[in-house]
């Protein structure tokens, strides 16, 4: 008996079969659509790689929006990357060059490159003064055809003039800061920024800076500033200025470096109403200069928390008539597996002082100092190294190494989040060497190593890195500050 | 009872097994530090070796030290920082020190096992104030120097005596500090409130009206007198009328109260009648050393202790030659 029951019933299941029918077209257009990227993909690819080494020649370049540049400035970023290009290959190179440089240099917010031809130009071999023609060549043979390209550069200027206020909370510390920047001050990347902080750790901080591009490689920076900050148990007040030269060469092609030159005065205060020898005689009033070089090697595939690459820095400090300090940095970063499921991270630090004077101990501050969540985990913030009762003096020469694992999360809901589970063991020997022979150095450095271990949760995420750990101290000096347990650290770079 | 935050027992035990091997601690050795601690200290010397532990041992911290040409004895220059010294001589017969000669060189390694006077700056105390008295070593206590004239002003005998040490710390401490921030040159004020002052030409200025503007808020001292304050921190913006007018009127009040003091101590050695010191006599010593470890040039009433009050100056010998 047919009722309005089995009507309904016949109804629903034509809608189901409507539903899964266009549901199954869906997925048939998106497969479709997926194919037809893949071809157009792999054309693309076939097409620049049989292109690859097509001489071209650039004979004009088309900007839009060119008025947010100086025209000196532009035509010299031109000149030193498209304009140069010799095969097509070289060109695209050279454009995405020229891309990454006018933004990293703060010229312009984005910019994006289409390119163009004129047509192909012959060369006669046979000339010894050659004359590019567009004309089909009568003979053949005694000819080069060059493609004449003319990229048109569509840059997007970029926000001169922004403020930021925001805060910073985190292991048991906490502050707020403002900045205001202006960038591309005079249409050739000048940027002027100020920065103020307030916090409970950097008790207050002004930072004037004025950075500069010399040239697409080359970058100017100078700044003066006021920090206020705590350092163990006393109060570190610097006012000073720098300024500094460094390179921007691509990072995994070339070496890049930097140089600098520091000028502050430090008032160094005891806070604590159980400071060490050490430290009263420490507090007062300094003025240091120093000269500094560093040298770097970064493949890198991003500066914080990277999946891959290596990273070495070698820096070099030198204060007149006080010290000379000589600090390196070696790391090694590897993934395997699909979507980079566990990495390795090695990493191995190491620095040695001079002390020139043999009546003026070392700044604090200018000494070496380990331990902390960033650091030698399963310790506290400086606390490692020799001791005045409960001061933290630093050392003039440290090791440290650390090796980390990572794995992405095991459930298939989170493995491709920012999350990674995390084991590792750090280590660390941090000495004063008091002049001693190389030799003895090396050997006190080689021996009782305070090492920790531990697992944890790390979020990489673009901005910083956030650890939290469960560590333990493994071996341990009676002076070191061990720290059991829960850990967290937040910051840029880690051990 | 238990609480819910408290780690199980085996747990705990587990944990306390970590770390598995310490080593002894770090050597904190350096020979840069031993020698600057040499070079700024001046051990007390006492009148028989006593054996002290580690923790029984104190230091005076001071502003800087000055050898007094009569006595060679070691002076602290500030006339606060005096008075904790030879309070401190007083209370533990102490003598004070003299500076260093080759035969010390040797006793230099135990000195951290002496009573020291100790040159630091400012910024050792977290009152940005001198003197300070480290004590102890395990058990370090830094005592401030409010801390400092509270246990010195509970010694004194009687309420007079407190009357007479609050108007010195008064009327006389405020013509110090005046002469000091308005009349003493750059060079001599440094050397009388830093040990390592800063030698960059272009900052020795700004270092020093720090030092000036710490040395204000000792003692109240900008609270009293707002005027000669403003004068002192925004000279070259504030428009004091004459820095003379402002300090002359403390310069004729201090000189009235020494002269009062003069007339009180009259043909006595001390105040206190006895053969000893009494801490009255102490303070008024100490600030007329002070005065006197000027020149009549750097400072009026140097010359008009020299010239014209005598008895002080007497006095005050008489104090030097009883720790000597």
């Amino acid at each position: 008996m047919n009722g309005p029951a089995s009507d309904n019933e016949e109804l629903e299941t034509r809608i189901l079969e409507a539903s899964q029918r266009s549901s199954k077209l869906e997925e048939i257009d998106l497969e479709h659509q997926k194919v037809l990227q893949n071809q157009q993909l792999l054309y693309a690819k076939d097409l620049f790689s049989n292109k690859a080494h097509t001489p071209v020649h650039v004979s004009s370049v088309v900007v839009n929006n060119a008025e947010c540049v100086r025209p000196s400035v532009l035509q010299n970023y031109l000149d030193q990357t498209i304009t140069r290009a010799t095969t097509f290959e070289h060109l695209c190179e050279l454009s995405d060059i020229l891309n990454m440089k006018l933004i990293s240099n703060g010229l312009v917010e984005n910019c994006t490159q289409t390119l163009d031809s004129r047509g192909v130009l012959h060369y006669e071999l046979q000339d010894s003064d050659p004359k590019p023609s567009y004309a089909t060549p009568h003979s053949t043979g005694h000819t080069v055809s060059v493609v004449d390209i003319v990229p048109i550069v569509n840059l997007q200027p970029l926000k001169k003039i922004s403020a930021k206020t925001g805060t910073n909370i985190g292991n048991g510390e906490g502050d707020g800061y403002l900045q205001l920047q202006w960038r591309n001050a005079l249409g050739g990347g000048e940027k002027f920024t100020f920065d103020a902080t307030k916090g409970t750790k950097t008790h207050s901080s002004y930072l004037f800076d004025y950075s500069q591009p010399l040239s697409p490689w080359w970058l100017w920076d100078c700044s003066v500033y006021k920090n206020s900050r705590s350092l163990g148990n006393m109060e570190l007040l610097m006012r000073g200025t720098r300024a500094s030269v460094r390179s921007a060469f691509e990072k995994h092609k070339h070496l890049n470096y930097e140089l600098g030159v520091e000028s502050l005065w430090r008032s160094t205060q005891a806070t604590s109403t159980h400071s060490s020898d050490s430290l009263l005689l420490l507090a007062g009033d300094e003025v240091k200069n120093s000269l500094s070089h560093s040298v770097f090697w970064d493949t890198r595939d991003r500066p914080i928390f990277p999946l891959a690459g290596s990273f070495y820095k070698l820096t070099n400090e030198l204060s007149p008539s006080k010290y000379w300090k000589c600090f390196f940095e070696a790391s090694k970063v590897k993934s395997w597996r699909k979507n980079d499921f566990f990495t390795a991270s090695f990493t191995l630090k190491g620095g040695y002082i001079n002390n020139f004077s043999a009546s003026k101990p070392l700044h604090i501050s200018d000494k070496f100092h380990n331990g902390g969540s960033n650091d030698v985990r399963s310790f506290q913030l400086m606390g490692l190294g020799p001791k005045d009762l409960h001061d933290s003096l630093g050392g003039d020469a440290f090791v440290s190494y650390g090796v980390s694992l990572f794995s992405r999360l095991p459930f298939k809901r989170w493995s491709d989040s920012n999350f990674r589970l995390h084991a590792f063991f750090n280590g660390a020997r941090l000495i004063n060497t008091n002049g001693d022979q190389l030799k003895n150095c090396i050997s006190s450095l080689a021996r009782e190593h305070s090492t920790s271990t531990g697992i944890g949760l790390v979020l990489g995420h673009p901005v910083a890195r956030f650890e939290l750990n469960f560590g333990i101290p493994l071996t341990a000096h009676t002076s070191d500050s061990a720290r059991k347990g829960f850990q967290y650290g937040i910051g840029l770079s880690f051990l | 009872m238990r609480s819910i935050l408290q780690v199980p027992g085996p747990v705990k035990a587990f944990f306390d097994q970590f770390p598995l091997q310490t080593y002894p601690a770090v050597s904190k050795k350096d020979d840069a530090s031993v020698y600057e601690y040499n070079a700024q200290s001046y051990g007390f010397r006492e009148q028989e070796a006593a054996q002290r532990s580690a923790n029984d041992v104190f230091k005076l911290g001071v502003y800087n030290v000055v050898e007094d040409p009569e006595s060679g004895c070691v002076l602290a220059t500030d006339p606060w920082c005096l008075y904790a010294q030879l309070s401190l001589c007083k209370k533990n017969g102490l003598k004070l020190a003299h500076k260093k000669g080759a035969q010390q060189q040797q006793q230099r390694q135990q000195q951290r096992q002496q009573p020291a006077l100790l040159v630091v700056s400012r910024l050792a105390a977290s009152d940005k104030s001198l003197p300070i008295l480290i004590e102890g070593c395990s058990k370090r206590n830094v005592r401030s120097t409010a801390g400092i004239n509270e246990i010195l002003s509970s010694r004194l005998r009687d309420a007079e005596e407190l009357m007479y040490v609050s108007l010195l710390d008064s009327v006389v401490y405020d013509c110090w500090t005046t002469q000091a921030l308005c009349e003493l040159s750059v060079a001599k004020f440094l050397e009388l409130y830093d040990c390592a002052p800063i030698d960059v030409a272009l900052l020795q200025r700004a270092f020093y009206q720090t030092l000036r503007e710490d040395l204000l808020e000792r003692n109240d001292f900008s609270l009293r007198h707002l005027e000669i304050s403003r004068h002192v921190r925004y000279m070259h913006l504030y428009q004091s009328r004459n820095a003379h007018q402002l300090t002359a009127p403390l310069f004729e009040s201090c000189k009235a109260a020494l002269d009062r003091f003069a007339a009180l101590l009259g043909s006595r050695t001390f105040f206190s009648g006895e053969m000893e010191p009494g801490y009255l006599d102490l303070k008024l010593a100490s600030y007329v050393l002070c005065f006197l470890s000027l020149d009549d040039q750097e400072s009026s009433l140097a010359r008009y202790l020299r010239q014209e009050v005598h008895a002080l100056a007497i006095h005050s010998r008489a104090v030097i030659a009883h720790f000597k």
